[in-house]
């Protein structure tokens, strides 16, 4: 073994029904982990390690691989970044998200088909009657994200994880899907984990950000709080250095140098080499996760 | 945030009048082939009739979502794609008629960056090579010379010199684009296709680059066709900006016009599309029904009105001219005098701001 890669290192959140809770931070990071962890869809030979989620009274790393399979569909879902890569391509799309009603509900093959051509209808798939019959290949990216929430909605789940759901598509038909997970938001009342490195989605859709880094969250709060009046040097930069529209002849702000390898963290602060405010203590102390006034929570020295 | 005279003139540019490249009456077309002899049985008109000119010293902004052409025409520019018709002016000269050792020479005035800073560079070769790789092809021959201008360029953009021997997977997404910009800039060309450069890459490195490409555009006096597809990207770094849809443009304006008053239903959609960073801000967004059609079988008569909100009978049997409607702002659609007028209506009545039709 090289080494022990802690992609997740001391993550606490909470959501409750209703409310979105947007997961910020860029490639490797941890965020997509997480949520993999809460689905327990790691696979060997990674594992969790501590911890717990608990679910509705229940704590999910305690159960078995078939307690978590009725929960998995049911009342947990999850929509991928790639529709493509996540539906089956040798079953018709109608067939798929059918499979989970069938094995939630025990309802025959009909009346599962008569829910999917409703949901179909639901998510805004235009002739859904015909649409049940084709594969993944035969509809476009924006088409097959729709099956995807349509197959993660059809069991109405109290927790709905989106990982990246708009990354891969086009910028309108991104406005498509958003508007509609916000719909049915409304209509289901749904929790949402959304996971994004897009900061616009997130002010758009979430109720309480978490920005990680490193494995950890180093910052918390409310959208409005961490969007608009960001603590951690690394949200600041972050929201600085992209470029927004209608604001041009700037120079973008720069966090200099890299993410760190997760093999080889910085000790005490991980972002400390980056930092323009390190101080003395930042390279030897790990800054713990502090909550200000106002219900925010940092990870710096500073505060 | 606030902008003073200093920054301005910081970031004050070369833009002269002169043409440096004209493009005319571009058509690349791939065919579609089937059946047992393989013959033509359609095309895909990835690029369907474009024309613009790109001004020396100037960033020509190229955006437009998936399929619409726009990679296809910075490749074609570079005839790295073969053109089906048109003609491409460089320097007063028709690049598409050069021989191939014509062509070659001009390579040296016309360069790309690549996308994918994983999949462009050789594996199997050190980064030392791959940047100078060029150098050797167009002549110059001294082993110590091509050394010496290989390590200017990695410090121009901002690596060290003792990465000569280095090879590519030794380095991260942000440092392997940053060795397609030297590779790009060894030849000291004067115009550069820059496509998608930052999309692959986190959004603090983007940053980096996109400042990089900035500096460097000043300092050697560089043109740049920046094709992308993020467009905020694009007007942070682009003078003139162009919309293209299915292989054809929809609308050409400085940067500053197109943003603040676009003209084309399609750019109006584009630009409400774009999620705002703030989350105080909730504005009406306009939600185009449908997906692209195939380009292999475009509408008749404007391509764009199969999701238009505001199409109407003239849209299916004549296909819009490409105009100048405001001065020195082209749009193509029969109703640009009025589309804002019209689509603000329809926004504030709700109708085309839903995900899901009614």
């Amino acid at each position: 073994m090289d080494g022990v890669v802690k992609a997740v290192d001391g993550v606490d959140m909470a959501i409750a029904p209703g409310r979105t809770l947007g997961v910020v931070g860029e490639s490797g990071c941890g965020k997509s982990v997480t949520s993999l962890s809460i689905m327990r869809l790691i696979d060997p030979p990674g594992w969790i390690a501590g911890g717990q989620i608990t679910f509705d009274t229940k704590d999910l790393v305690k159960l078995s691989e078939q307690e978590m399979r009725h929960i998995r569909g049911d009342k947990i879902s999850m929509i991928f970044q790639e529709p493509m890569t996540s539906l089956n391509p040798v079953f018709t799309v109608g067939n798929q998200v059918g499979e989970a009603i069938r094995v939630h509900r025990g309802v025959s093959k009909r009346e599962a088909e008569t829910r999917v051509v409703d949901l179909f209808r639901m998510v805004g798939i235009p002739s859904p009657e015909r649409r049940i019959h084709d594969y993944p290949h035969n509809m476009s990216g924006g088409m097959r994200q729709r099956v995807m929430i349509a197959m993660a909605l059809a069991l109405q789940p109290s927790l709905l994880i989106a990982d990246e759901p708009t990354t891969a598509l086009d910028v309108t038909i991104q406005a498509q899907i958003l508007e509609l997970i916000k719909d049915l938001r409304t209509k289901v009342n749904t929790a949402v984990l959304l996971i994004t490195h897009d900061i616009g989605v997130v002010a758009e859709m979430a109720d309480e950000v978490i920005v990680m880094y490193t494995g950890k969250v180093v910052e918390q709060g409310d959208v409005i709080s961490v969007l608009n009046s960001p603590k951690h040097p690394y949200t600041v930069g972050l929201l600085n250095s992209i470029p927004s529209l209608g604001v041009k002849n700037q120079r973008l702000n720069v966090i200099p140098g890299t993410v760190p390898s997760p093999l080889n963290l910085p000790k005490a602060c991980t972002f400390a080499p980056r930092c323009p405010h390190v101080m003395g203590i930042c390279t030897e102390q790990e800054p713990p996760l502090k909550t200000l006034e106002g219900g925010a929570k940092v990870r710096c020295w500073l505060y | 945030m606030q902008q003073t005279a200093e920054l301005e003139t910081q970031r004050q540019k070369d833009v002269s009048d002169e043409v440096l490249l004209s493009v005319r009456n571009l058509r690349t077309y791939f065919p579609i082939l089937g059946g047992i002899l393989r013959h033509k049985v359609g095309e895909v008109k990835a690029v369907d009739g474009i024309s613009f000119d790109v001004k020396r010293g100037e960033t020509f902004g190229l955006v437009g979502e998936s399929g619409c052409g726009k990679t296809t025409t910075g490749r074609t520019i570079l005839r790295l794609q073969k053109a089906t018709s048109g003609e491409i002016i460089f320097e007063g000269q028709n690049v598409l008629s050069l021989s191939s050792s014509q062509m070659k020479a001009r390579r040296r005035d016309m360069q790309i960056i690549f996308q994918d800073p994983y999949s462009s560079l050789n594996p199997r070769m050190p980064v030392g090579d791959i940047i100078g790789e060029g150098l050797r092809v167009h002549g110059l021959r001294d082993r110590r010379e091509r050394e010496k201008t290989v390590q200017y360029f990695l410090s121009v953009v901002g690596l060290r010199k003792e990465y000569v021997r280095r090879y590519p997977h030794e380095f991260s997404g942000g440092q392997r684009q940053r060795i397609g910009v030297a590779r790009a800039l060894a030849l000291r060309p004067k115009f550069i296709v820059c496509d998608e450069p930052v999309s692959a890459l986190d959004v603090s490195v983007q940053s980096q680059v996109l400042n990089l490409l900035a500096d460097l555009q000043k300092e050697f006096g560089l043109t740049y066709l920046f094709i992308a597809h993020d467009l905020s990207v694009v007007e942070y770094l682009s003078d003139r900006v162009a919309v293209m849809y299915l292989g054809k443009m929809a609308e050409l304006a400085t940067s500053e016009e197109l943003y603040a008053r676009p003209l084309h239903p399609y750019t109006k959609a584009l630009l409400s599309a774009i999620p705002n960073p703030d989350p105080l801000v909730r504005s009406k967004r306009i939600v185009l029904q449908g997906d692209v059609p195939s380009p292999i079988n475009p509408p008749s008569g404007c391509r764009f009105r199969t999701r238009c909100p505001i199409a109407y009978e003239r849209c299916a049997t004549e296909e819009p001219e490409f105009r100048e409607v405001v001065p020195s702002h082209f749009v193509a659609c029969h109703r640009a005098e009025e589309s804002t007028s019209l689509m603000a209506a329809l926004i504030a009545r709700d109708e085309i701001t839903k995900a899901v039709p009614a």
